[in-house]
């Protein structure tokens, strides 16, 4: 992912972009809380830190958590499709209905059940991580070669063992690339989770601020939140590496 | 009485078929190995010869018939090595890692399986390569990895599916020497599957000759000559005509 990456070409266009709006801003005269210049939104940025700084916790401990509990729950039942199939195939309709049902649309109801807190935006984070999780460890559990299984058997292992020492690693690539999606999914889960219905976190401070007309203090909120999408992103990319050096080493040849 | 106690590894006729019954694949195979010989099996492709190697080391349950170990009726998985024959490197450990993974099902002591695959690394010319992934390896080393693998499984028998095959012409001439100096070494039982008539000619102490599915044995052919044996010599051409009229004897029925 980083390969594609050109540093000094983004952050050209990244600058040519800010150029832009800010002078068309300026010269069009458009109102700050229409739209707020790159220049003031950076520099609310700046000035409330703080805010966004323990708004951006709240929102963060709900990704985070949501990510754990939909990742072991996808994880869960990626187990249960590969080992008890004909248990798999009964869930599997139920599973994907839960999955195409907008999780939006039922996360009144979830704050209706768990309240203001924290726990629906966490319930959010997870019913919308968990889907790709459960999809690409599957695929991980299936990647394993029947002679690989073959082998394992004939050196004396039991599921267990063949599990252990070749299942599981083969599943690894899998589970990150599911990760890398679910990271980026839990935060737009958990935002969402904020509107409906939240006393703190970036998405309520949003709302907060849009019904002040405060717009730049909503874009700094936005910046804040792809600041937080890029950190969950770079460390699910970072983990990756520290788990698959093999991945990178191996293309050597 | 003599003979039979030097035999380690005999399939008394062996029957096989897929979706009971519905495909036959075995029809009565017998075969004796003895311990510390080397005994090829030829066949055409799609004969069986694979499955055969598969009953042998209690992979598949044949439907009639008996696997003998050491003169003992018994289920063989476990107690017989087996090589299949695609890459069955794990990708994300290293080489030496690979060499690690029978100690690991077996639950040796890791310190002196690590010690005697380093020494049989260095011993086959393989400890530049102890650390590199199979991904960095080239087909003839990774092949090579694997044998010694399969060596390292402390196992009498070894069964070898079609090790050569997938190499280039050069490579393959290059591991057959090798392989046959790492056995005349490691003093093992070998049963080794190929399509290659010149392989089973130069390598082997008996040449099996299996017809068209559903597998029977046509023929076996001793090959008395001394190792190392020149593919081209007289004599090792006129034993390579013998195992193809052979061959093709039996695809006349």
């Amino acid at each position: 992912m980083t390969k594609g990456w050109n540093l000094r070409g983004s952050a050209i266009s990244l600058a040519l972009l800010a150029l832009l709006w800010e002078v068309g801003v300026r010269v069009g005269g458009v109102p700050p809380y229409i739209l707020p210049a790159p220049s003031r939104i950076f520099n609310t940025f700046l000035a409330e830190l703080p805010l966004l700084f323990s708004h951006a916790g709240t929102t963060m401990a709900e990704v985070v958590l949501g990510l754990f509990l939909g990742s072991a729950g996808g994880m869960g039942v990626a187990l249960t499709l590969f080992y008890l199939p004909s248990v798999g195939r009964a869930l599997y309709p139920l599973i994907l209905g839960l999955q195409v049902t907008p999780v939006f649309a039922i996360a009144p109801l979830l704050v209706l059940w768990l309240g203001y807190g924290i726990w629906p935006k966490v319930a959010v984070a997870a019913l919308i991580s968990f889907f790709p999780i459960a999809v690409n460890v599957t695929d991980g559990l299936r990647s394993v070669g029947e002679e690989m299984v073959d082998l394992l058997r004939t050196l004396g292992a039991r599921e267990g063992k063949t599990f252990r020492l070749v299942r599981l690693p083969a599943s690894l690539p899998f589970l990150f690339s599911g990760l890398k999606v679910a990271s980026t999914l839990s935060l737009v889960g958990a935002t969402i989770g904020e509107w409906i219905g939240a006393q703190h976190g970036l998405g309520y401070l949003m709302l907060h601020a849009n019904a002040l007309l405060r717009v730049d203090l909503v874009f700094a909120a936005i910046l804040t939140l792809t600041l937080l999408g890029l950190a969950l992103f770079g460390g699910v990319a970072l983990l990756e590496r520290r788990f698959l050096r093999w991945r990178k080493e191996g293309k050597n040849s | 009485m003599l003979e039979k106690t030097k035999t380690v590894l005999s399939l008394q006729r062996i029957h096989f078929s897929y979706r009971g019954g519905a495909i036959p694949v075995l029809a009565g195979v017998d075969l004796e190995v003895a311990r510390g010989g080397w005994v090829t099996l030829v066949g055409p492709s799609g004969c069986g010869k694979t499955t055969l190697l598969k009953v042998a080391c209690g992979l598949l349950r044949p439907a009639r018939g008996r696997v003998l170990l050491a003169g003992e009726p018994v289920d063989p998985r476990g107690k017989v090595a087996y090589m299949p024959q695609h890459d069955t490197l794990l990708p994300w450990r290293t080489a030496l890692g690979n060499l690690l993974l029978p100690a690991e099902v077996e639950g040796r002591p890791r310190k002196l399986a690590r010690r005697e695959a380093l020494s049989l690394l260095s011993r086959f010319g393989l400890d530049a390569f102890a650390n590199s992934y199979p991904g960095q390896l080239s087909g003839g080393m990774r092949q090579r990895v694997a044998l010694i693998r399969t060596f390292l499984t402390e196992r009498e028998v070894l069964l070898l599916d079609e090790p050569l095959s997938a190499l280039d012409a050069l490579t393959r001439a290059e591991l057959r020497d090798w392989l046959r100096g790492i056995w005349e070494e490691l003093g093992r039982t070998v049963v080794l599957v190929t399509h290659d008539v010149e392989e089973a000619v130069v390598l082997s102490d008996e040449v099996c000759v299996l017809s068209s599915r559903p597998a029977r044995v046509l023929g076996r052919l001793a090959i008395p000559l001394p190792r190392p044996r020149d593919p081209t010599s007289s004599e090792t051409s006129r034993l390579r005509g013998e195992v193809l009229a052979c061959l093709r004897g039996g695809s006349h029925d």
